[in-house]
């Protein structure tokens, strides 16, 4: 080891570094001791009253929840005729916004699990607030299949559960590759989440006042004490967690992937579609935990946690992600001509010119050209308007779905069926709906639990570091 | 213990430089040489001719992945600010510098373009299009006779991109690209050897974003033009990611080999430690699984659709000649690896560690030439795989092209960027 | 002893930082103690070599159950599809190993990332109801700000007040004697209740997968919203009020004609005159230049790919069919030429059935071909023959 005495490698120059931002500087501004953390966290969730915003929030969140459920009540009761699907677009609007919930589900274990293996230690502001987003997210997507089976009684015929008609579903289906994919999804992020939370469920426990809060917080922080044999079987499982999510978030956005790619429609048949939707999944999936995180900074004051650093940082994953976007959308025109297969050259024309255009061109300049204003700092760390970039990358990515299911479907080989799709106002009102479910479970989880993971991010400040070694 | 000059005195190659450079040509060259013999005049025949190219060209492309990943090595780095890879990023840099000399050694390559001897780029006779209507209409069957009418639509529609006078200019733009790129990314890494000021990390990194996009898109485009077009009616959106993963897996490989080599010759001893070498060794494991997955992809997706246009390239593969080859693809470049490198007991084992990556050179070449050779004519019909003492040969003769030119670069400045202001957290790096 | 009576648990020693942290566990380590352990509110780095924590064996058993999830994708996939309720999708193999890769992937992260989970905590003697440390107030810093070593009293070593006196020299913020409380260290009976309740609940789902496997049943599924079975239709035989004659089924409207019904002229539809081909075109037939140049286009689309444009039979379809039959990949026949005597000597009427129904081995085109052109093929037939009269 070379010792801190040569000039070269010295602490003063790195320190030097530090100070001209070559290196990441703190990940906590202002006041970073244990204590001061622990109290603005806690204290969102210890509060009497949460601020007024909330209820309005939740409000609207409940008002669409009840349109949700009044939308799906009327499907179940009427059919699927309610949709706007129909030949040839039969994969119409409910297979949208599952696409487009499942993707916006990446970011969570993304940051989760990838970041943590990548040392980020950024991620720990961010990681708590993006797994929620991501369990509510996954279920909101996994809502649209279920209600698109129409009989919803039956969606067990999905798994393989033994029935008395002695039949079981098809392995070499996409479809089902996707129900173990979404499951296994959900099920892993869901514990990963409540792992991470159990060492901040026991610090809200024993700072708890009241009967109800030490019942419930004690209840679900299993009797944690944070005895350092404890924390050993915990982190070394928590890593082991994060190696096994990392590459199940790719998998899952690429078995979604699969449902297109591996039929023979033009535009949906393409090989690089697993990478390119798993780069569209964390694209949108981020532009989600910013939408999500500027508000609440604001709102919880979280703004010595998740800082002005973080969404910079976060907006430069936009702009890579996007970039990606855009290279795999590159690469789909030019193997359109290059294939010289006229199908797949059709379609491309017709999806940038073709009664969709709009639809398309939506796509690209929210995906594409939106996110280039992150080359100037200053737009990075001007909160609105990395708000509002990011409200239209969520727009775009939904856009982008629909380009691919509408675009490809409604003028495929057969001139003689071609069509045009567009949805009823129970399609609209169902997405609409969906809304309501993620912002009424976001909305309590951000009441009721620690929005921010405690322990970590006490971890990333040099309190948690002896120095004296 | 260590201090400032001994530092420096042990991160300098010296003339253990000029001696690798050496025994590096004489390898290339034997190599190279021999290959050449052998199937020229040992063996003879067209069908050794042809083969001669198509494994000169696998050799090639083997190396220049190396010299790009390292590239990109170098400015991913930069791009995300890491700092547990500085003390072996100028090992990067200065491969990334031999990329030059690796584009030349591809001008041989104009031979097989330009010539009618040998047909290795079928859409090469580009211009003599009605030749190739003329075969149609001698072919012995209706069956020929239309595979090769579709083919010459095919051609016909190509044209315009696939050319040799279009190669050639994309080429050049190419190897300019790549040439200024990591002259830029060397240089400026030199030159804060001597200033130890903060101004060209600063300048480094404002220019990694831009570079990496133009570093995808030529990587992308010289495997569509170099490899993909063997079969000019393939085509795969996937291939330029595919290439991509394989690219920056060997160039862990190259960097791990490389490290270890000069440290075995007492070389860098006190910069780069197992800490180091674990993490090398976690990202070379993730971008074999990374490349698992595109490489998997892309077959899933071809065989599940199964459409003539596109499942002939894999059933091609899993045809009696090559299905042993794809075998060993799979289990060798993906399977073996992947469970002897998940321990990190292994990744932390320098002998270990070391074997691996050497055994990833191997398998990156054996992956490049499963994609190259069963394009090649006479091995479609052939039940027997053509790989032969010749293949090997060339392999080794243009791994030693490539020592030669990076190891010529190697005294030309410090072994490890003792400016860069990352390197006092590189060095107290520990992996949790 | 008497359960009222509390009894020590151990001693706990607060610390303010990590340094002191690791100071202590360093000297607790040196004086021998074995029961003991650290409490701090993040995972401190570095204490584990200092207390001599040896590496957990989870990996391993997560590693082993992966290889279980792996394991049990391929047998169930295989199995199901490929044994016991097999049937054809696509062409695709009923075992196929590309298809069973992605929910093989899932199923080894599924189980591994259960075994993880659970395994941890099992490990971690967690979920526990208890601790006698949640008793002392100073201990809730333990999860906010503050450092704890804590050595228990089952430790050989230990010693009430030599221990306390010993964590005192480690410059600790305070030492107190942790007791067992007296209070009940059961949970709630309430919450118990309800354990044992869900638990049993749990076991009806699979009870009732089981049973069905046992027992296969023919009665159609069960329908919520039955509005599929019964649908609001005419059904045949049905009654309805709609009618006045009560029935579902209605007669037809006057003078309508049936599909099919409309071909009273035998010779024309048939060329067959009760039993006997017609010798010659029906006089429905009017016979024009025009109707002939009209087969002999049909004839050219029809006809020739087999016959050839001269009627020798020798057409494409034949030439590229020989090379197939010399590879040995087909048996073919020669069509049969036109020209032929017996052809010749055929009437008109069976030229007719032949085109309309086919004969050995050549397929009728009746679907394709109207009659009106079936009747123009077979006067441009009559027209080729009569070209090569000899």
């Amino acid at each position: 080891m070379v010792s801190s005495g040569s000039g070269m490698f010295s602490p003063e120059r790195t320190k030097q570094a530090e100070l001209e931002g070559l290196i990441a500087p703190p990940l906590v501004r202002g006041r970073d001791d244990f204590a001061y953390l622990t109290e603005t966290v806690c204290g969102v969730a210890e509060a009497k009253r949460p601020p007024k915003a909330w209820y309005v929030i939740f409000g609207c969140g409940l008002l669409l929840l009840g349109t949700l459920l009044t939308m799906i009540v009327h499907l179940v009761v009427t059919g699927v005729g309610v949709w706007g699907n129909n030949q040839p677009v039969a994969w119409a609007w409910p297979i949208v916004n599952f696409v487009f919930w499942v993707g916006i589900g990446h970011a969570g274990t993304l940051i989760s699990a990838i970041l943590f293996l990548f040392r980020q230690g950024w991620r720990t502001a961010i990681n708590r607030f993006a797994e929620a987003m991501t369990i509510f997210a996954v279920i909101c997507a996994g809502m649209f299949p279920a209600i698109h089976v129409g009989r919803i009684w039956v969606v067990y015929w999905l798994f393989p559960i033994p029935n008395q008609m002695n039949m079981w579903p098809n392995f070499r289906s996409p479809l089902l590759w996707d129900v173990f994919a979404v499951s296994t999804y959900f099920s892993v992020s869901l514990l990963f989440w409540y792992m991470g939370m159990v060492p901040d469920l026991a610090t809200l426990r024993d700072r708890a006042v009241t009967k109800m809060r030490r019942f419930w917080y004690g209840l679900f922080s299993l009797g944690w004490t944070g005895s350092n044999r404890q924390w050993h079987r915990y982190e070394r499982t928590y890593l082991i967690l994060a190696a096994l999510a990392t590459p199940l978030v790719l998998s899952v956005h690429s078995v979604v992937s699969f449902d297109f790619a591996v039929a023979q429609l033009p535009g949906w048949h393409t090989t690089i579609f697993p990478p390119y939707f798993v780069a569209g999944a964390i694209f949108s999936g981020f532009a989600m935990v910013l939408s999500l995180a500027i508000p609440a900074r604001a709102l919880f004051g979280f703004k010595d946690i998740i800082t002005e650093r973080h969404v910079e940082l976060m907006c430069k994953i936009i702009m890579a992600t996007g970039m990606m976007v855009g290279y795999a959308y590159a690469m789909e025109f030019f193997m359109a001509w290059y294939s010289g297969n006229r199908y797949e050259g059709f379609t491309f024309v017709n999806r940038a010119s073709g009664p969709y255009w709009w639809a398309y061109w939506i796509m690209v300049s929210c995906n594409v050209i939106s996110p280039q204003i992150f080359w100037w700092k200053k737009a990075r760390s001007n909160m609105i308007l990395v708000f509002i970039v990011s409200i239209f990358v969520n727009i775009g990515m939904w856009f982008e779905r629909f380009v691919i299911t509408v675009t490809s479907l409604n003028r495929d080989f057969l001139p003689s069926s071609w069509g045009y799709f567009s949805p009823t106002i129970v399609d609209i009102l169902t997405f609409a709906g969906s809304f309501g479910l993620f912002l009424t479970f976001f909305m309590l989880f951000c009441r009721y639990l620690p929005q921010v993971a405690i322990a970590e991010i006490k971890n990333v400040t040099p309190h948690a570091h002896g120095g004296a070694h | 213990m260590s201090d400032k000059t001994q530092v420096l005195a042990d991160c300098q190659a010296g003339d253990l430089a000029p001696r690798t450079a050496r025994i590096g040509l004489i390898v290339g060259v034997l190599g190279l040489v021999f290959g050449a013999v052998w199937s020229y005049l040992v063996k003879g025949d067209e069908e050794s001719r042809t083969q001669f190219w198509y494994a000169y060209l696998a050799a090639f492309f083997w190396a220049l992945t190396i010299g790009l990943g390292s590239m990109l090595f170098t400015v991913i780095m930069h791009l995300v600010g890491a700092h547990w890879s500085v003390s072996v990023r100028r090992l990067a840099e200065v491969t990334q510098s031999a990329l030059p000399v690796l584009c030349l050694l591809g001008l041989p390559l104009l031979y097989p373009l330009l010539s009618h001897d040998v047909t290795v780029w079928r859409w090469a006779g580009g211009h003599e299009i009605e030749h190739v209507a003329d075969a149609a209409a001698q072919a012995p069957s209706l069956g020929d006779q239309l595979a090769q009418d579709e083919h010459h639509e095919l051609g016909a529609h190509k044209l315009p991109y696939l050319n040799v006078t279009f190669l050639l200019i994309r080429f050049a733009i190419y190897s300019l690209v790549w040439w200024r790129l990591s002259r830029y990314y060397l240089q400026r890494s030199v030159q804060q050897d001597a200033t130890q000021g903060f101004e060209p990390t600063r300048r480094m990194r404002k220019w990694s974003a831009p570079a990496v996009i133009i570093f995808a898109l030529t990587i992308t485009f010289a495997s569509f033009d170099l490899l993909m077009s063997l079969d000019e009616t393939w085509f795969s959106t996937m291939f330029g990611v595919n290439i991509f993963a394989g690219a920056f897996m060997s160039s862990f490989a190259w960097l791990i080999l490389m490290a270890r080599y000069l440290q075995s010759k007492g070389r860098m001893t006190q910069v780069v430690n197992t800490e180091h070498y674990h993490d090398l060794g976690k990202m070379m494991f993730a971008f074999i699984c990374f490349w698992a997955y595109t490489a998997f992809s892309q077959f899933m997706i071809i065989w599940y659709a199964n459409m003539p246009e596109e499942t002939h390239w894999f059933q091609n593969r899993l045809s009696p000649a090559w299905e042993e080859w794809s075998w060993l693809v799979m289990f060798g470049h993906f399977m073996l690896p992947f469970i002897a490198l998940m321990s990190r007991h292994v990744k932390r084992h320098k002998q270990a560690l070391t074997f691996w990556a050497g055994y990833m050179l191997i398998m990156h070449w054996v992956d490049i030439y499963w994609i190259t050779m069963p394009n090649m004519q006479f091995s479609k019909t052939a039940t027997d795989n053509p790989v032969g003492p010749m293949d090997f040969a060339l392999l080794i003769g243009m791994a030693g092209m490539l020592v030669w030119a990076v190891a010529r670069k190697l005294d030309r400045q410090a072994l490890v960027p003792i400016g860069d202001p990352l390197l006092g957290r590189c060095l107290q790096f520990k992996n949790v | 002893m008497s359960r009222t009576e509390s009894k020590t648990w151990g001693v706990m020693a607060e610390f303010e930082s990590v340094d002191g942290i690791l100071h202590a566990a360093a000297e607790v380590r040196k004086a021998g103690f074995t029961r003991w352990d650290c409490y701090t509110p993040v995972p401190v780095h570095g204490l584990d070599e200092v207390m001599g924590v040896r590496p957990t064996r989870l990996p391993w058993i997560i590693l082993i159950m992966g290889a279980v999830g792996i394991g049990a994708a391929q047998l169930m996939q295989h199995w199901m599809n490929g044994v016991d309720y097999p049937f054809n999708i696509s062409g695709k193999p009923l075992i196929s190993w590309p298809s069973a890769i992605p929910v093989t992937f899932e199923m080894m992260v599924l189980f591994a990332a259960f075994t993880a989970f659970f395994a941890m905590w099992i490990a971690n003697d967690l979920p526990r109801w208890f601790h006698p440390l949640h008793h002392k107030p100073r201990f809730a810093r333990a999860t906010n700000d503050r450092f704890f070593v804590a050595i228990e009293a089952r430790d050989p070593q230990f010693d009430e007040q030599r221990t306390a006196d010993f964590l005192r020299g480690l410059h600790s913020g305070s030492v107190e004697t942790v007791e067992m409380p007296a209070g009940s260290k059961k949970m709630p009976t309430g919450l118990a209740r309800a354990l044992v309740v869900m638990s049993c609940a749990a076991l009806i789902p699979p009870a009732m997968i089981y049973n069905a496997r046992h027992e296969p049943s023919g009665d159609p599924p069960i329908n919520l919203v039955p509005d599929m079975d019964d649908q609001a239709k005419f059904r045949p035989q049905g009654e309805t009020p709609v009618f006045a004659d009560g029935r579902m089924s209605r007669p037809s409207v006057e003078g309508s004609i049936a599909r099919g019904e409309l071909r009273e002229d035998t010779a024309y539809w048939t060329g067959m005159q009760g039993e006997i081909f017609i010798a010659k075109v029906p006089s429905s037939v009017k016979v024009t230049p025009e109707l002939i140049d009209r087969g002999e286009q049909r004839y050219g689309i029809y006809c020739a790919p087999c016959h050839d444009h001269t009627g020798s039979g020798n057409g494409t379809v034949h030439q590229a069919a020989v090379l197939l039959a010399e590879l040995g990949k087909a048996t073919w026949t020669q069509p049969t030429s036109l020209h032929d005597e017996r052809v010749r000597g055929l009437p008109d009427g069976d030229i007719y059935n032949t085109i309309r129904v086919g004969k050995t081995t050549m397929p009728g085109y009746g679907s394709q071909i109207p009659a009106a052109d079936r009747w123009a093929i077979v006067l441009y037939v009559r027209a080729l023959q009569a070209s090569r009269q000899q």
